[in-house]
């Protein structure tokens, strides 16, 4: 347990220092929703109708973008090796980096939400849902995105790849992530709203567990 | 503890590299590898911590403990921007083991230990390497060219850290082209087994 906590805090330090990609993230994740509203028109009804879409469309796209590096760097120049000398298995290695990318990259996303929500005009009761269902949903775009950064470790040149791969999973994250805030806008159901936040957060839950042994299965296979 | 390779062969794409390697070693033991170039020194060492597969033959650890070995090889995992002192601090934590400045005074780094690791030179480098080797508590070292780019002096330190290794009852198997260590038990040399390929 203690050899998760240190390594944990060393990835979360690591990717919080100015090299990591958090800013990276966050500035894309400004950028988009920034521009989508200029050009999409300055009618508030038409926004305010499309918003949680367009958030959370931002927040996926977001994510191929710190995904490519997850494990690039830690396997190419051998920390990966010195990883596995450790006490920790390849699933704990692979839960933990997959927890510190939602750490560093998704809760900043959160911290600027309220004030990029105003760009593409949410309606102000619906704030608190849509941060709940952005932290509930993300987990599982960082572990689905593991398996896809594992997969394309053997390649130099995977930017376009990882992106392919990846995003048909990241499909029932989007479905259930915005179409729960959809719900609220154009029914004001919260019963409706409930049931998507309850598959939302099986999805996360089950990719949580599942994706480490798949990734760690993955990161095995690079070693040949 | 007890490391034992019989008829190991080594595959990569496609052709053998070695074959036929066997060789025992026990506690207080220290290998040996030679070869030229290419005769698979890296792949024999990465093979017995488990990285590559082994193409035939048996490996058997015994008693089997996966964290007990280290492999110090050419990829030495130095993140450019932390310095010494919080690189060995974050091994020394994630194998468990507390002597943190004491691994860098060895190595003759305590001048830098606050600088930032991309301003080390490739020497410098080597020794931080060599002193996580310090920090793990494992058994069996597994050290790949551990003398490349090390001066003299981080030669002799070097060679007294391997013994001291021995000596205290852990294994060590070293592969090198320049030969610096004069007393070694098993010597196992790659050489000309590829004829046949």
């Amino acid at each position: 347990m203690i050899f998760l906590k240190v390594l944990l805090i060393k990835e979360v330090k690591r990717s919080m220092s100015l090299r990591g990609s958090y800013i990276l993230s966050l500035a894309f994740f400004s950028i988009t929703l920034i521009l989508l509203p200029i050009g999409i028109g300055p009618d508030k009804n038409i926004l305010s109708n499309i918003s949680p879409g367009l958030i959370w469309v931002s927040i996926v796209l977001t994510s191929l973008l710190s995904l490519n590096s997850l494990f690039h760097e830690d396997f190419y120049d051998g920390t990966l090796d010195i990883y596995r000398m450790g006490s920790l298995s390849f699933v704990e290695i692979a839960f933990i980096k997959s927890l510190s990318h939602w750490i560093t990259n998704f809760l900043p996303l959160v911290m600027v939400t309220p004030l990029l929500s105003l760009m593409v005009g949410l309606p102000n009761n619906l704030l608190l849902y849509i941060i709940l269902s952005i932290l509930i949903g993300t987990p599982s775009l960082s572990f689905i995105g593991s398996m896809g950064s594992a997969l394309t470790l053997s390649l130099r040149h995977h930017n376009l790849l990882l992106p392919l791969i990846v995003f048909p999973l990241f499909l029932p994250t989007l479905i259930f992530g915005s179409g729960a805030i959809s719900s609220l806008v154009f029914s004001g159901s919260e019963e409706v709203f409930l049931r998507q936040m309850y598959i939302l957060s099986g999805i996360s839950g089950l990719s949580m567990v599942i994706c480490p042994f798949i990734t760690s299965f993955i990161l095995d296979s690079n070693y040949d | 503890m007890k490391v034992k390779l019989s008829s190991a062969g080594c595959i990569r794409s496609g052709q053998i590299i070695f074959d036929n390697i066997s060789f025992e070693l026990r506690d207080g033991q220290l290998g040996y590898v030679s070869g030229s170039n290419g005769s698979g020194k890296t792949s024999l060492l990465r093979m017995i911590a488990g990285f590559v597969p082994l193409g035939s033959g048996i490996l058997s650890i015994t008693p089997d403990c996966s964290e007990g070995l280290f492999v110090l090889g050419h990829n030495l995992a130095i993140k450019e921007d932390i310095s010494p002192k919080d690189d060995i601090s974050f091994w020394s934590s994630y194998f468990g083991s507390d002597n943190k400045c004491d691994a860098l005074k060895k190595v003759g780094l305590s001048g830098v230990k606050e600088t930032q690791c991309k301003y080390l030179s490739q020497g410098q480098r080597q020794r931080l390497g060599i002193a996580r080797l310090l920090t793990s508590k494992s058994k069996l070292w597994l050290l790949d060219e551990p003398s490349s780019s090390l001066d003299r002096s981080g030669i002799l330190l070097l060679e007294e850290i391997i013994y001291d290794h021995v000596h205290g009852g852990g294994i060590a198997i070293v592969s090198s082209h320049n030969n610096f260590l004069d007393k070694v038990d098993i010597n196992i040399n790659l050489d000309n087994r590829n004829d046949f390929s």
